[in-house]
């Protein structure tokens, strides 16, 4: 069993809030990913639940047992640091049965558990090796094993993929999708990385300035985020975000772009409702705009082609109309040069409009 | 004008020979990228280009003059470096000006190419303000702009891009094309990422452990990788490989992969003439491969699904044939682990490799 719950958690360092009245609830068995950036509050999260940091409120219940008092020796909480520091003089075996043998299991009982984990994390054959023998990937394998021998109740991961190039990142998130599956440890994953938060997680708790500003699965991130800055974060490339302001025109209602405008007459109840003001901002996501060398329909503009990137297997492609540049994802078969002109539409059910003042989501 | 020829350039450190007989041209205004995993010899060409190592053997030739004994200083080249120290209180036109004070030119020469390239890079706005506070962005910018006022004949850029984090890489990749392209000066840009030459460069020289692999557009590079190498660095996810035998029967040709068969009879010729065996191995892209719920036609292949990521845009699905790994990147899909699907490849972007010489065969 390992569930974490966290409620009214703060703490302050001086006059900076670090983290700031955070209420979550990680299941039993859930993979959680803290997604934020730099200085979000992550790693002091990560330290009140193990325990080596106290919040100045609130409670971090284990199980359902309040813990706030527990030395971190007795909270069963299984930590791992980007700087995972091996024992360069013991061997991969002893190194993770380190926390065995501190507790004084039996020979046996020890040989038997790292040797179920070193199979698990496939490194059973590099047990007689010294960490210096080992690859950047191998290490971190190592590192997980002697952090879940204990068998914890959570394993909280603190930018474990950080150090790692672009290739071994993507091979180890898939590693690690597996291995949870396997594992049915609760996991706890701090990232900055949001395409690692997405691809991981069950859920997750993006996180900004010490504050959890929605906690949700990966799909609800994406498609449905609640403000400005969860739409921007989540995704990549970029969700195009476009100034605009309502006009009432001609019995419709438009989002005056300047350069363009578009029509949101069908969504004029709920944007009347929910805006602040006048001053709202239209986000569409590049893949949900359309090129094409002739104008389609009548909410087509005139774009032109300001550079494109075979970044494969996307091609991007960032148009402009008039002064706003915009990013688009186009299929592979997709060929067009700097200058180019073109026609581009939005896909009606894919955008999204955010109030300006409030930065809240409306649409 | 700024071709740049290598003539079997070679480099040798003792006995490790860091760039191995590379014979390459770039033409005037191209914007090429050198390629490759650490320690493929990438860095040092560029630095026997630039002039700050010595080729053991070969020339190094720029507008059809040998460069090999003229001094850095004297090769008219620009070298952009990833992380240039710049003092934080200096004013953004003194950054730029910099070179030019060194050269000795006049106040008023030095205000118009401060200014002309300024503009150019979209940073006149900036030329009173101290360095101190800026955007990555605009950094790089003036950095650019340090290396432009020369008017050199070649940039030489050092992986510039290579301490952004993910998104901001993403981001400052189309500009960066798009400034150089703008600038049409012969570049040269090294780095490891492969989306990022692919991205950006005219021509990408793909290299490993000192030796040339490939020298091609990015197109060619991604849809005809001429081996095995080149076809499993370039692209992400990587490429799927699988070993199979290549069998004959019945008047039809397949690829026997043990966990399946898979119909290759009307690329039966080339791949009887250019083969040195039955040792093949077949490349699919992770993008190329259709996952579905049913059987989708004859050459449907059954696969297991362990893990699925979804990236936003599109879904990772990593499953297994029988033993076989493969990895597909398809849209997004609702399927979960454990599922078992039917996967099929796009037949005109399928690739045949001869496994013993590693050459593409299709």
């Amino acid at each position: 069993m390992g569930k974490v719950a966290l409620r009214g958690i703060t703490k302050r360092f001086g006059e900076k809030i670090a983290v700031n009245e955070l209420d979550l609830e990680v299941a039993d068995g859930e993979f959680v990913c803290l997604l934020g950036p730099s200085g979000a509050g992550k790693t002091t999260i990560f330290r009140m639940i193990a325990g080596v940091e106290r919040p100045d409120e609130g409670e971090i219940h284990i199980d359902d047992v309040l813990v706030n008092q527990l030395p971190p020796k007795d909270r069963d909480i299984a930590m791992m640091f980007q700087s995972y520091a091996l024992y360069p003089h013991k061997t991969v075996y002893e190194n993770i049965a380190y926390p065995l043998r501190k507790r004084r299991l039996s020979d046996s009982d020890i040989k038997n558990r790292v040797n179920q984990v070193a199979e698990t994390l496939g490194i059973s054959p590099l047990l007689d090796r010294l960490p210096k023998q080992l690859s950047g990937g191998e290490k971190q394998r190592v590192a997980m094993g002697r952090a879940i021998v204990r068998q914890p109740k959570a394993l909280l991961l603190d930018e474990p993929l950080t150090n790692l190039d672009a290739k071994l990142r993507e091979q180890m998130r898939g590693e690690f999708k597996r291995l949870r599956r396997e594992l049915k440890t609760t996991i706890i994953l701090a990232t900055p990385d949001q395409l690692e938060a997405i691809s991981m997680g069950d859920r997750v708790a993006v996180m900004n300035f010490g504050n959890l500003l929605q906690f949700d699965s990966p799909d609800g991130l994406y498609n449905r985020p609640t403000n400005l800055f969860i739409a921007g974060f989540v995704g990549s490339p970029a969700m195009n975000f476009v100034e605009c302001t309502l006009v009432d025109r001609n019995g419709r209602v438009l989002l005056d772009a300047g350069d363009f405008r578009y029509d949101v007459s069908r969504f004029k109840d709920q944007i009347k409702q929910q805006a602040t003001s006048s001053e709202l901002k239209l986000g569409i996501r590049p893949e949900h705009i359309s090129m094409s060398r002739s104008r389609a329909d009548a909410e087509c503009y005139e774009a032109e082609i300001y550079v494109v990137e075979p970044a494969r297997p996307d091609i991007v492609v960032e148009i402009r109309i008039g002064k706003i540049l915009l990013t688009a994802l186009a299929p592979e078969t997709f060929r067009a040069n700097m200058g180019d002109k073109v026609w581009v539409s939005f896909d009606r059910e894919k955008i999204h409009i955010f109030d300006k003042k409030t930065e809240k989501t409306i649409l | 004008m700024a071709v740049v020829r290598l003539e079997s350039l070679t480099k040798r450190f003792g006995n490790v020979v860091a760039v191995n007989n590379l014979s390459l041209e770039i033409k005037d205004g191209e914007f090429v990228s050198f390629l490759g995993p650490s320690g493929c010899g990438k860095t040092t060409t560029l630095r026997m280009i630039a002039g700050v190592e010595r080729p053991t053997d070969g020339k190094i030739c720029i507008d059809d003059v040998v460069v090999n004994d003229l001094p850095s200083k004297d090769r008219d080249i620009a070298m952009v470096f990833q992380f240039y120290v710049m003092y934080p209180a200096m004013k953004v036109f003194d950054q730029i000006a910099f070179p030019l004070k060194m050269r000795g030119a006049s106040k008023d020469e030095i205000k118009k190419s401060v200014r002309e390239v300024a503009t150019i890079l979209g940073i006149d706005h900036l030329l009173n303000f101290p360095v101190g506070g800026l955007t990555m962005g605009e950094r790089q910018r003036i950095e650019l702009a340090r290396a432009m006022v020369r008017r050199p004949k070649v940039y030489l850029l050092d992986e510039p891009l290579t301490n952004l984090d993910a998104k901001l890489r993403g981001r400052m990749r189309g500009e960066l094309k798009r400034l150089i392209k703008t600038l049409r000066t012969t570049t040269i840009y090294v780095t490891h990422d492969q989306l990022e030459a692919i991205s950006m460069a005219d021509r990408i020289a793909v290299m490993t452990l000192g030796s040339l692999q490939q020298y091609d557009t990015p197109e060619n590079m991604y849809d005809h990788p001429t081996n095995l190498f080149v076809a499993g660095f370039i692209g992400t996810p990587a490429i799927n490989f699988v070993d199979c035998s290549f069998v004959e029967k019945d008047g039809r040709a397949f690829l026997d992969a043990g966990e399946f068969v898979y119909d290759i009879t009307e690329f039966r010729e080339n791949v009887a003439k250019d083969s040195t065996s039955p040792e093949l191995i077949l490349g699919i892209r992770p993008e190329h491969i259709l996952v579905n719920k049913q059987r989708a036609g004859e050459n449907s292949i059954r696969a297991q699904v362990n893990v699925v990521e979804p990236t936003g845009n599109r879904t990772i699905v990593r499953m297994s044939v029988g033993k076989h790994p493969m990895v597909a990147n398809t849209g997004v899909l609702a399927i979960s682990p454990d599922e078992k699907v039917w996967i099929s490849f796009d037949r005109t972007k399928i690739h045949i490799f001869d496994k013993k010489t590693e050459r593409m065969i299709i």
